[in-house]
């Protein structure tokens, strides 16, 4: 460089020149050094948190809009029950008081009490540790609060610790404050645009972007800023629900299951009974087929098939049968070679499915059983009783349990991050929101849902997991407090802001958190109109702030997801998430 | 005589030949008879006349008649007029409530939000929403909210931004029934109704 073209030659002398140079250089030396240090730290923290601290996001969604208004109700004697019984119509959408204090009305209908079923006197009314802090006026629920009554498995869960509901939460664009005389004025771009439509809301949930046209969901983004603590080739997202806006990702696509506890496979195939493997002549090459071969030796590659003496595409490998012409076929469109890039990465998709495939199967056989039941079933048949449902087992039941299942196999999956989508439709309650049985209109989706969440608690107790595990339920929107009709066929129609509730071992739990709306209709925080659709007093980013850092975002990766959440609240430090009455989460656990 | 090296004798000279000149010019400019020559020499230049611009008359099209505060557009006073028209076929009138609702989000960027009377406000332009498309005073209009040929208001459920199921409770005016008429049916798995739900 310059050095050597300098004049003078007496190097013991550096001119000027030669200190600009020389100190450029050891800064720059500097730089890197330092640069590499707090690599090295980065690094090692993110050693630190992948090390053992496996930990699980599941994502409850009530498709349809849950009428959370009867999910978390006043009780007893308070203005708020008052205000409760005439908006909702004491005889059309209320759950009359005396319905929290009840016995099952027979076997089936009974709970489990840890050792058996029993029928006897239950109560769904909650206990809350932070009496009053949510109330919107002081006394306004005098702390008589119930849940209900199809969700006393969820009361036992709060009077356990470990679950809190957050009041009226809702989806907020939070440039401009949003009140009842302003709500028609604002401009479109200051609310949630498409309010009370489901696909839009739903989008905004999962999201928690609702001004800005959806790229990702918020689910997708932790995927792709924490993919990192990931070893394993199964994503971090797996759907037990089919396509969802929350697991849109970037790098992180969602891998998709079913709830049946076996991973999709060919027409014909299943890693159990019919293994690919069987489908093979050459049975040197089955165990690079067979799902029951431990990773990584499981993953599809045709290549060390080849280098293993045998070419696997060879038409002499395979059985002579429909199911061995089926596999063929498709291994030899995965072979195949591209010049097309686009071809080459679409290709990819199948491969990349056949590998997860196996891994899958590793992890659902840790707890499968010879006879196709799983390890975990008692907890489910223990909360679903014969003769409640038809089937014995709902399909909500059956997704959680698949979740409880991949958590359990964890080891085969490599992962110390996984976040679960689950669903469960039917929540749009127009008509008939209340017909009179405890499996049927809204008690039926509530009495599922919470029998299949405390079932997936006491599975997650049984595998030492609890502590890791968060799940949260969102919906797309509350309903409207008042009834469409005045009879016994009426139901709700689409609301805004609901509440919702947080899961696990290190939820600080018997608590409501947010602000619990004052249920004046024509008024107050009621949006628009007279039917009481209240404006959310707690936007998701703060919710889903919360629970990011729990996953193990940094501030500035929770930014990244919820880029809007610092204009509802300044940070996630203890004096801000008490001040707004939010602290629901236990870091320490 | 001259050094080996002239470069820094000349750059240095430049230099003191720079400063002199500034020193100078300032001096000039800062002299009052120069001061006093550019005052008198502005005053002496004759100012340019102004004058008010000519007002240009709005150019007027006959084509496109004034509107009558409160009405609307004639092309949509028709449409409207075609609701309850007992010649065509009831299926008739969703499809002219969709096809306002349909005109309204292209207007305005989006379907209107709510329920029936959330949606009559938006599209008569009350209540502060903005535009109107559809007439205040329609017969279709019967307590704030759209009616159907049967006297029952229709029954608005938005799936999403831009569709909207839109349903008629029909002759025995009870909704969610066997003789309910539905444009653009609500897709299954919400549990929108019995029927529908999933």
């Amino acid at each position: 460089m310059n050095i050597f073209i300098r004049k003078q030659e007496d190097r013991s002398k550096p001119n000027r020149r030669d200190f600009l140079l020389q100190s450029s250089a050891a800064s720059l030396g500097l730089t890197s050094i330092v640069n590499s240090i707090s690599q090295l730290k980065l690094i090692g923290s993110a050693a630190a948190q992948g090390a053992g601290d496996y930990k699980a996001l599941v994502c409850f969604f009530l498709n349809g809009g849950n009428d959370s208004n009867n999910l978390l109700i006043p009780a007893g004697a308070s203005t708020a029950r008052t205000a409760y019984e005439a908006g909702r119509g004491a005889t059309v959408l209320a759950i009359p008081d005396a319905s929290f204090d009840f016995t099952p009305a027979n076997a089936a209908n009974g709970y489990w009490t840890g050792s058996a079923n029993s029928t006897a006197a239950v109560s769904s009314r909650i206990d809350t540790l932070n009496d009053g802090a949510y109330d919107p006026s002081t006394g306004y629920t005098g702390n008589n609060m119930a849940l209900h009554p199809g969700a006393y498995p969820l009361k036992t869960m709060f009077a356990d610790g470990d679950l809190s509901f957050i009041a009226n939460v809702g989806t907020l664009v939070g440039a401009q404050a949003v009140t009842r005389t302003n709500f028609n004025t604002l401009p479109a771009a200051a609310k949630p645009p498409q309010l009370f439509s489901h696909s839009d809301q739903q989008v905004q949930w999962q999201s928690s972007l609702p001004d800005v046209p959806f790229s990702r969901g918020w689910g997708g983004k932790i995927a792709d800023l924490l993919q990192g603590l990931n070893a394993g080739d199964l994503s971090m997202s797996v759907s037990i629900a089919g396509v969802n806006s929350f697991q849109v990702a970037y790098d992180q696509p969602a891998y998709f299951m079913n709830s049946s506890g076996s991973v999709s496979a060919l027409t014909g195939f299943n890693s159990t009974a019919h293994p690919y493997g069987s489908s093979l002549r050459n049975t040197s090459l089955q165990p690079h087929y067979n799902n029951a071969v431990p990773a990584p030796s499981n993953k599809y590659d045709p290549l060390a098939a080849l280098r293993s003496g045998g070419d696997p595409l060879a038409g002499t490998n395979y059985q002579h049968s429909s199911a061995g012409w089926r596999l063929r076929a498709i291994e030899q469109i995965m072979a195949m070679q591209h010049a097309s890039l686009f071809d080459e990465g679409y290709n990819t998709a199948p491969e990349s499915a056949r590998i997860t495939e196996g891994l899958v199967g590793n992890a659902l056989a840790q707890t499968a059983n010879a006879d196709g039941t799983s390890s975990l079933d008692a907890h489910w048949n223990n909360w679903f009783q014969n003769g409640l449902f038809n089937p014995r087992i709902p399909d909500i039941a059956n997704q959680m349990k698949v979740v409880a299942r991949l958590i359990a196999g964890r080891s085969q999956l490599s992962n110390t991050r996984q976040i679960f989508f689950v669903q469960l439709g039917g929540w749009d309650t127009h008509t008939t929101q209340i017909p009179g049985q405890t499996t049927a209109g809204h008690y039926g989706l509530v009495n599922q849902m919470s029998r299949a969440i405390r079932a997936f608690k006491d599975a997650m107790v049984q595998i030492g997991m609890w502590n890791n595990v968060m799940l949260f339920s969102a919906s797309d929107f509350n309903r409207t407090f008042t009834p469409n009709k005045s009879d016994n066929s009426a139901g709700s129609d689409h609301g805004w802001g609901g509440h919702m509730f947080v899961a696990g071992g290190a939820v600080k739990g018997g608590q409501i958190c947010g602000k619990f709306p004052n249920l004046t209709v024509n008024g107050g925080i009621d949006c628009t109109g007279n039917r009481g659709r209240w404006i959310p007093s707690t936007s998701t980013d703060q919710v889903f702030a919360s629970i990011s850092k729990w996953f193990g975002c940094s501030d500035s990766q929770i930014q990244t997801v919820l880029p809007n959440f610092t204009r509802f609240q300044a940070d996630l430090s203890n004096g801000t998430l008490v001040s707004k009455n939010l602290d629901f989460i236990d870091y320490s656990v | 005589m001259f050094p080996k090296r002239p470069g820094p004798y000349l750059i240095a000279f430049l230099l003191i030949l720079l400063i002199v000149l500034a020193v100078w010019l300032f001096q000039a400019l800062t002299s009052d008879v120069v001061i006093q020559a550019v005052q008198k020499k502005q005053a002496e230049r004759p100012r340019p006349v102004t004058q008010d611009p000519i007002p240009t008359p709005m150019p007027t099209n006959p084509g496109i008649p004034r509107l009558a505060p409160g009405s609307i557009d004639p092309a949509l006073q028709a449409q409207a007029d075609g609701l309850h028209n007992l010649q065509e076929p009831p299926e008739r009138d969703l499809e002219i409530v969709a096809d306002f609702i349909s005109t309204y989000s292209k207007g305005i960027g989006g379907n209107p939000i709510g329920d029936n009377a959330d949606i009559t406000a938006a599209l008569t332009g009350t209540q502060g929403h903005k535009g109107r498309v559809f007439p205040q005073n329609h017969r279709a209009i019967r307590n704030g909210q759209l009616i159907d040929r049967w006297g029952t208001p229709f029954w608005f459920h938005p799936n999403s931004g831009n569709q909207m199921e839109i349903r008629s409770a029909g002759p025995d005016k009870e909704m969610f029934t066997a003789d309910d008429l539905v444009q653009n049916p609500s897709p299954s798995g919400l549990g929108v109704t019995p029927q529908s739900g999933g």
